[in-house]
């Protein structure tokens, strides 16, 4: 069997570097756990150990600088859900998120459907289109912010000249979060569009070729092949740009400060702000244990929804 | 053969109890001490936001203080603003605190009510030798935690080319301007140049909100003060210019308000005694004036807040050099010379009595009002959640300034602050 003889391999690549009793043995086989050993351990320190400590601190009242940090139960998440400004902030940040995927996806394929066409200058419009995401989100936040000051910003100096109104885009609450929705991307859909353009190299040109000899019009060979066939990269795409969109903050720290009036507050800069400006801790924690729930019962239901049929 | 079987469970409880092992290792880590004694290196270490313009002088007073104590080393170590608190308060549970750090006012209250700074008192130093919006901004419950190393204060600036262009008289410097003759002001710049007046959106409304004789607390603490009549007269009457006129520019983030001025775009500027080396080096005709008064008072009152240095009462701070460093910026050869040197005023009351600092003054006479106003400045409340206090009500600020009722925001400031209390 296929299986057996990888794992003979295997086992004889470890002899001599393991002691016999972790290959001698198929029953108590231990190869495979010393290969997985170093990313649970990784897994376990960088993440689930901390996990676990983020949930016991939600269970206290937690200053840094106090002695006593005494335990109040379920109080924080009680308060938290009376919380206003956190009600705003997941609704600011559900909100990104969908303008994140209802915009940045649909570009992203269109960019990645015109660069697979091959036509002249491709190579320089995807490095163009992909450097955005290879700089720094604090110095892009930074260019940003400047190109839309209202009154000396390139932004609104183009709209002046064409006779457009001139919005106040990051000092308003009804813009702030638009425009960093905008900004945001931007700067990300380089990085969609390239997933999109890698799913699009993995479909065979037998497909499009049997399509057109079977007279297919581009659009029946884009609904009917293209689009099934990228669904395993669609489902991946949008699940990155919605865990991606719930860790909205270092935007909102370089461009608003959260301003004006909690109008860009999302869940984690709610977060840093109660844990590292308040040094509410045990809210801070309860802000983050509730933030891992949403995003993995968002992607719960979407590989229940998506992901059954998707094939890699 | 002998048998050497291990089983899966024994694999994981091993690696489990390896895991655990090395964690723990890791916990145990840092400085130790927490008895304030020196952990046998003859150097210090200071920790400050960091400020690109104060960095000159304290490598200067670094190199001072080295030499008078007989030093290996003075290491300053600045950290950016928005992260310094959390690095302090994370950096002295863990151990790792510097021998002094510089303290905001909004924070010296927390510090001492959590009892991680040294009660100055007890080694010699008097809350009595400092000007009284600085006594109070170091102070908390009564006794003093922290040092000035300067004081400051907020004021008006004026770009008196441009108030003239406006066709109107460029007042004394010494001249504190009504709300109405304010109002006037900012109407004629904002007709003749667009913009009559830039400030920081929440600083800028606590000024006039203090300027009517109103704050964030009553006289004896004990509620929110900021819905009172004064207050809410005090938002009425900026929103319109704000919202309506635009006349006013209300800044959210930053120091754009500054750059406002700085650019020529602003002919008024919220702006504070600190802000001096900019202005003087700007190329600009200007001058400070009081900051406007209001109908209910006199005087106008502004934030008086600095630079205050502390030693940390744990987490391994060498708290006798700490000392040492409180007693140096304590010291007159210090305080009579700061406003030569950054262009803060003095936290010392008898430095103000100085020939050093008198002369200064009188080679500057642009500084004149802000010694002026000195005595003017307030302190912010003494309490633990006062930096709390400050973001709600500079929230509210803002959403007056997007044209939220006054009324209705301050009062949302006060219930917030009175939740606190």
């Amino acid at each position: 069997m296929a299986q057996s003889q990888s794992l003979r391999r295997i086992r004889r690549q470890l002899t001599g570097y393991v002691p016999d009793f972790a290959t001698a043995s198929s029953e108590d086989d231990l190869s495979w756990y010393l290969i997985v050993f170093p990313k649970v351990l990784l897994f376990s320190v960088v993440l689930l150990v901390p996990f676990v400590g983020a949930f016991w601190i939600s269970l206290h009242q937690w200053e840094p600088l106090a002695t006593q940090h005494p335990f109040v139960g379920l109080d924080n998440y009680v308060a938290l859900f009376r919380d206003p400004i956190f009600w705003d902030a997941l609704v600011n940040t559900a909100g990104y998120s969908l303008a994140l995927i209802a915009i940045d996806v649909p570009i992203a394929l269109g960019l990645a459907l015109l660069l697979n066409m091959n036509l002249r200058g491709t190579k320089f419009y995807s490095a163009a289109i992909f450097l955005p995401v290879v700089t720094s989100w604090v110095v892009v936040s930074l260019i940003w912010s400047w190109l839309y000051n209202p009154q000396y910003g390139l932004i609104n100096a183009a709209l002046g000249t064409v006779g457009l109104p001139q919005p106040d885009w990051l000092q308003s609450s009804k813009t702030a979060l638009a425009s960093i929705a905008l900004m945001s991307i931007w700067k990300h859909v380089g990085f969609n569009m390239v997933i999109f353009l890698a799913g699009l190299k993995g479909i065979p040109d037998d497909f499009y070729e049997a399509a057109i000899i079977d007279g297919a019009n581009r659009w029946q060979r884009f609904r009917y092949i293209t689009l099934p066939l990228l669904k395993p990269t669609s489902f991946f795409v949008v699940v990155v740009t919605l865990i991606f969109s719930f860790r909205l903050y270092t935007q909102v720290y370089v461009m608003t400060q959260g301003g004006p009036v909690h109008s860009t507050y999302s869940i984690v800069f709610y977060f840093w702000e109660q844990g590292f400006q308040q040094f509410n801790m045990g809210y801070a924690s309860a802000i983050a244990v509730v933030l891992f729930l949403i995003v993995f019962g968002l992607s719960i239901v979407q590989q229940r929804t998506w992901g059954d049929t998707v094939e890699y | 053969m002998r048998e050497n079987r291990v089983t899966r469970r024994k694999a994981l409880a091993i690696a489990g109890g390896a895991g655990a092992a090395g964690l723990a290792g890791c916990a145990s880590g840092g400085r130790s001490g927490d008895s304030g004694q020196s952990d046998g290196s003859n150097s210090a270490t200071l920790w400050a936001w960091n400020d690109p313009g104060l960095s000159p002088i304290r490598e200067e007073q670094a190199k001072e203080f080295e030499k008078k104590h007989g030093l290996d080393g003075v290491n300053w170590q600045y950290y950016p603003f928005d992260n310094y608190l959390a690095k302090a308060t994370s950096a002295i549970p863990a151990g790792n605190a510097p021998d002094s750090l510089a303290l905001s006012v909004l924070w010296v209250p927390r510090f001492g009510d959590k009892g991680v700074a040294v009660n100055l008192e007890e080694h010699g130093f008097s809350p009595d030798d400092y000007v009284t919006a600085a006594r109070n901004n170091s102070s908390y419950d009564g006794t003093l935690w922290s040092v000035p190393w300067y004081a400051d204060c907020r004021l008006l600036c004026i770009n008196k080319q441009m108030f003239e262009q406006a066709g109107l008289e460029v007042p004394d410097p010494s001249h504190r301007p009504s709300w109405d003759e304010f109002a006037n002001w900012v109407e004629e710049l904002g007709k003749e140049h667009g913009t009559g007046y830039s400030m920081a959106a929440g600083e800028g409304l606590d000024a006039f909100v203090l300027s009517n004789g109103s704050g964030y607390l009553t006289e004896d603490g004990s509620k929110a003060a900021i819905n009172n009549a004064a207050a809410v007269e005090a938002a009425e009457f900026l929103q319109p210019m704000v919202v309506e006129d635009e006349h006013v520019l209300a800044r959210t983030s930053g120091t754009t308000h500054v750059e406002d001025f700085l650019s020529g775009q602003a002919p008024m500027l919220y702006a504070g005694s600190w802000h001096y080396p900019r202005l003087r080096d700007s190329g600009i005709d200007w001058q400070y004036n009081p900051h406007p008064g209001g109908p209910r008072i006199e005087k106008s009152h502004t934030w008086s807040a600095g630079v205050y240095y502390s030693v940390p009462s744990r987490g391994g701070a060498d708290q006798e050099i700490g000392r040492k460093w409180l007693e140096y910026i304590d010291s007159m050869e210090v305080q009579k010379n700061v406003t030569r040197a950054m262009g803060g005023f003095p936290g010392r009351k008898d430095a103000y009595e100085t020939d050093a600092f008198k002369q200064y003054l009188d080679d500057h006479p642009k500084l004149k009002v802000v010694a002026q106003e000195m005595e003017n400045a307030v302190a912010f409340p003494s309490h633990p959640d006062v930096g709390k206090m400050w973001t709600a009500v500079h929230t509210q600020a803002e959403a007056i300034f997007q044209g939220t009722d006054p009324k209705s925001a301050l009062d949302k400031a006060a219930e917030e602050i009175n939740g606190l209390l």
